[in-house]
């Protein structure tokens, strides 16, 4: 299947970024249309139609996530955006705001008012330099045109937008942590109930969505929900972006119908593999997602049949490990990040993923024994569901999975007995 | 109302759920852990405290409940009618377990030493569900060090004039940075960085020095947080409780003593949700020190020849006595006066002013230790008003609360928890008025710095400001109102007190509206 141009149509064009560049590529339509000639309720109707589900790792459906926005509540609602991109792997966000920051601002007015939001915030994580340049000048753009501010084209709706810049935490792409964290606290994970669409930023209803769920609603408004799901799978419809990174001919962004196998991202589209090698580990989603291997490449990247397949689709953020990969040290790195990015809340992953980490440290440096496996696989279960947020999830669904599925690399390496040498890695 | 619509009203408030086979029926809203306490089912808790919000962060109150696949916090988790919870399942202790045994990985383990040591809930814990065996963990403790010593698990640091904190032993449960905030709204306490390094400190370039600091001392529920008088002065299990009151406030509240034969080594609050809801404030806790304070006076001091000398308790009542009665009998008795001060116990004052009165035959006595104190005309309006009852709980069910004249948190520490509570959680709105501005001020709706001594014109203001917005009672003859009020205009009382006619306005339009309203005076209100 060849790359299907929704999202990605425009991204080329340096005209794009530009409020001028962007109307004149039907930009704003959307937002003018479900402003003047639909109901916030219709959005919703016609989104949860759409059969949208949220792009940000999660995969819960969008306008059903909307319908939980309390309608009688007498408080103000608050729509953010969730550009809080850290996961590794991923990186198709930032395109967005840099190539196409109109058509956030452009999802963030059409979501913002199908909740009843007049205030939307876009939590755009603190490295991203130039992104946050690029958004803030859309955003400031939009508000000369008239596409933000009171009383937007005469109906009589105000909306405003704040850009905010996280500190460049992990966690805070975790919908409560980036509440708590915009509210001006730390930024750690609170209990889920109450959830943000009842109880969320500053204690008002509140609804989180990605970036490119976001981006995607102008084209739903504009082309109808049936358009929509005529692409992708019957429960997973539409497109998706795909960052496609690690030991692949062509990385990249890429955009493709959701259903598409992990054979034809890899080998179609990125090109193969270096050196036409083995592939010996696919992570689909980021760094989160439990370890895929080659005998699955035939899976269609859609939320449920990688699910099948004892993984997630998570944020779309493909890694591809050669067979010169050591499994052991690519581990060690992954759950060595989950360790950093803790926000040491809840006991079991601020203690899990340090001992870990300290666990694999010690079999890279050649002093593990056999039994070192199966603790690193139980203080995992002990982790798994047991943490206030997914972090602690993500930090061991992947280790859990390669001790299961790598279980030789690990024991090959404890009988070395002898510490991993950088040297090791050198590029033949 | 007949007795069926009562009862389905009542079902509807109440939940019932089965818990370890025991039915427990509960209001709707509390949290399965509540319910176990009510059943006395026991569960393990380290970061849940009965006044603060749940937040489900150490994850010792796991639960088994039938139809979750995952174990639930219980104090995070709301009852629901007909759930089925195991407290004590193979499953449940399994998790228990694996979460000590994770607490216990950087904890030092140092108890000997440790003055936490038992009454300590990890300890307690670890004995419940800790390994039988030795620890699994095969690696070097993580260390917090404020010297050289990197093996050393003493990195005391005094992070408040009565407060030392060792983070080796922290358990990270943020009970202490949760009650600061919440509670007491203070914020001189908090977290740096994150993870497995997270570490509890004072503010930058301050100290934990509320007023309430102490508190945070006693809900630690390890040995990370120690106060300065008992630490290193007695074991726990050498002590007795006693329980007292605090002899520093008016509003009493409860704390027990512990001590041995030979002195008091701590206070600590003993909660009592009529007064204090277990927070005390650190005159309270810490005042009793005077009792053994090493520069109080042991023995009567008699002045020769322009010193102050040690004397004799005969000596010194003989010269007393010589001396007073050689007044009265030269000058009579009205030229005697006695002053006693207002803190020492009903008895003694009875028996200060029987000798006065009696004995002496006089009625100068006076207990008042400032100008600043009400009347004691037993017909007087303030009288009226202190007589009538008043429950500090109560507050709690206010949603309008007006204070004059008190800089509350030094008059009443725990009258203004209470306050603060009223407005932060149950959405209470508070008007301060005071000559300067208090801790109160900071969560009311409008504090009010009056001029000093303008408190009658704030107060004319008000009831003005009511008539005027047409807001008075219709039983309440106002008609002749304005004759008897100097200033006796919205305009005028506002020009004296220095409080804009608004800001009156508003203030005595959300008095009025409110349907519950407390109104505390205190003593700056005075003459």
């Amino acid at each position: 299947m060849p790359e299907k141009l929704v999202l990605f149509k425009h991204i080329k064009d340096p005209n794009h970024k530009t409020v001028s560049g962007y109307e004149s590529h039907g930009g704003y339509s959307a937002w003018r249309k479900a402003l003047t000639s639909y109901k916030p309720e219709e959005v919703i109707a016609e989104v949860k139609e759409s059969g949208l589900r949220g792009r940000g790792g999660a995969g819960f459906p969008t306008g059903l996530k909307w319908s939980f926005v309390p309608k009688d509540s007498p408080k103000p609602r608050y729509l953010i955006c969730n550009a809080d991109e850290s996961e590794p792997g991923t990186c198709k966000d930032r395109v967005l705001l840099e190539d196409d920051p109109h058509a956030v601002i452009e999802g963030m007015a059409i979501a913002a008012y199908a909740i009843g939001a007049h205030l939307a915030f876009n939590y755009i994580r603190g490295e991203f330099d130039y992104p946050i340049s690029v958004f803030e000048k859309a955003v400031d753009e939009a508000y000369e045109r008239g596409h933000l501010g009171n009383d937007i084209y005469g109906s009589g709706f105000d909306l405003h937008m704040i850009t905010h810049t996280g500190g460049g935490a992990y966690i805070c792409g975790e919908e409560t942590a980036l509440i708590n964290s915009l509210a001006g606290d730390r930024g750690m994970s609170s209990m889920k109930p109450p959830f943000p669409a009842v109880e969320g930023l500053y204690g008002c209803p509140t609804v989180v969505n990605n970036v490119e769920t976001l981006a995607v609603l102008p084209h739903i408004i504009n082309n109808g929900a049936a358009w929509h799901k005529s692409m992708g799978t019957e429960k997973s419809p539409g497109t998706k972006l795909f960052s496609l990174t690690g030991h692949v001919n062509r990385p990249g962004n890429y955009e493709l119908e959701l259903g598409t196998t992990l054979r034809e991202l890899i080998y179609d589209i990125g090109g193969g593999i270096p050196g036409n090698r083995n592939i010996k580990a696919i992570i689909p989603g980021g760094a989160s997602c439990p370890f895929m291997t080659p005998d699955q490449l035939d899976t269609p990247l859609d939320f449920e049949s990688i699910a099948e397949a004892g993984s997630m689709l998570g944020s779309g953020g493909c890694i591809v490990l050669d067979d010169r990969t050591d499994i052991v040290w690519a581990t060690y790195k992954l759950i060595k990040f989950f360790k950093h990015e803790s926000c040491g809340k809840c006991t079991p992953c601020r203690q899990g993923t340090k001992w870990i980490t300290q666990l694999v440290d010690g079999i890279l440096a050649g002093k593990g024994n056999e039994e070192d496996i199966k603790k690193i696989d139980d203080i995992c279960h002990n982790m798994l569901g047991r943490t206030i947020c997914p972090l602690g999830d993500a930090a061991a669904m992947p280790v859990i999975s390669v001790v299961q599925k790598f279980r030789d690399d690990f024991l090959r390496r404890i009988q070395m007995q002898s510490p991993l040498r950088m040297e090791q890695f050198a590029v033949e | 109302m007949n007795p069926t619509a009562t009862e389905t009203q009542k079902a509807q408030m109440t939940v019932t759920l089965n818990i370890d086979g025991q039915n427990v029926t509960v209001t709707k809203g509390a949290t399965v852990l509540d319910a176990c306490k009510q059943a006395n089912i026991p569960v393990p808790t380290f970061c849940w405290h009965p006044k603060l919000k749940s937040v489900g962060a150490c994850r010792i109150c796991y639960v088994e409940i039938e139809k979750f696949p995952k174990l639930m916090v219980s104090c995070a988790t709301e009852a629901m009618e007909g759930m089925i919870v195991q407290t004590n399942s193979e499953k449940c202790r399994e998790g228990r377990k694996a979460v000590v045994e994770l607490t216990l990985l950087d904890h030092p383990l140092d108890c000997p030493t440790c003055d936490k040591g038992g009454e300590c809930d990890l300890q307690d814990i670890s004995f419940d569900y800790g390994l039988s065996d030795q620890s699994q963990y095969a690696f070097n403790k993580f260390r917090f060090n404020t010297d050289t010593d990197k093996n050393s698990t003493f990195d005391d640091l005094t992070i408040g004039p009565e407060m030392v904190r060792n983070q080796n032993r922290c358990i990270l449960c943020y009970k202490c940075t949760r009650a600061n905030e919440e509670a007491f709204g203070e914020h001189d306490i908090g977290v740096y960085y994150r993870g497995n390094v997270a570490e509890i400190n004072a503010a930058p370039g301050g100290q934990v020095e509320s007023l309430y600091s102490g508190n945070l001392v006693e809900i630690c529920p390890v040995g990370a947080l120690t106060s300065s008088d008992w630490r290193y002065q007695i074991r726990v299990w050498n002590t007795r409780t006693v329980p007292s009151i605090d002899p520093f406030h008016a509003d009493g509240a409860n704390i027990t003593l512990w001590k041995d034969a030979k002195k008091v080594y701590r206070a600590t609050s003993r909660r009592n949700d009529d007064v204090d809801e277990g927070w005390i404030s650190d005159i309270s806790r810490y005042g009793y020190q005077i009792a053994t304070s090493e520069k109080r006076l042991r023995t009567p001091l008699i002045k020769r020849d322009g010193s102050m000398v040690e004397a004799s308790w005969d000596e010194a009542l003989e010269l007393i006595a010589k001396r007073i009665g050689g007044i009265k009998n030269k000058y009579g008795a009205p030229t005697l006066a006695g002053v006693i001060s207002p803190s020492l116990d009903l008895a003694t004052l009875h028996a200060f002013g029987k000798f006065f009165r009696g004995a002496l035959g006089t009625n100068n006595i006076d207990y008042r230790s400032s100008y600043a104190h009400l009347p004691d005309d037993p017909h007087s309006t303030f009288t009226y008003m202190s007589s009538r009852p008043f429950n500090i709980a109560n507050l709690l069910k206010s949603n309008a609360i007006l204070v004059v004249g008190s800089n509350l948190i030094r008059e009443h520490p725990n009258v203004h928890l209470r306050v603060r509570k009223a407005v932060t959680e149950c959405g209470a709105r508070l008007y301060t008025a005071n000559p300067y501005e208090t801790k109160s001020g900071d969560c009311s709706a409008d504090e009010m710095v009056v001029r000093p001594g303008s408190e009658e014109a704030f107060l004319n203001g008000l009831a003005l400001s009511l008539i005027s917005q047409g807001l008075a009672k219709e039983n309440v003859d106002v008609s002749k109102i304005d004759t008897l009020l100097i200033p006796n205009s919205v305009e005028a009382c506002a020009e004296v007190c220095g409080i804009s006619s608004n800001r009156l306005n508003t203030c005595a339009a959300a008095l009025a509206r409110s349907t519950a309203p407390s109104i505390l005076a205190g003593e700056i209100i005075s003459n």
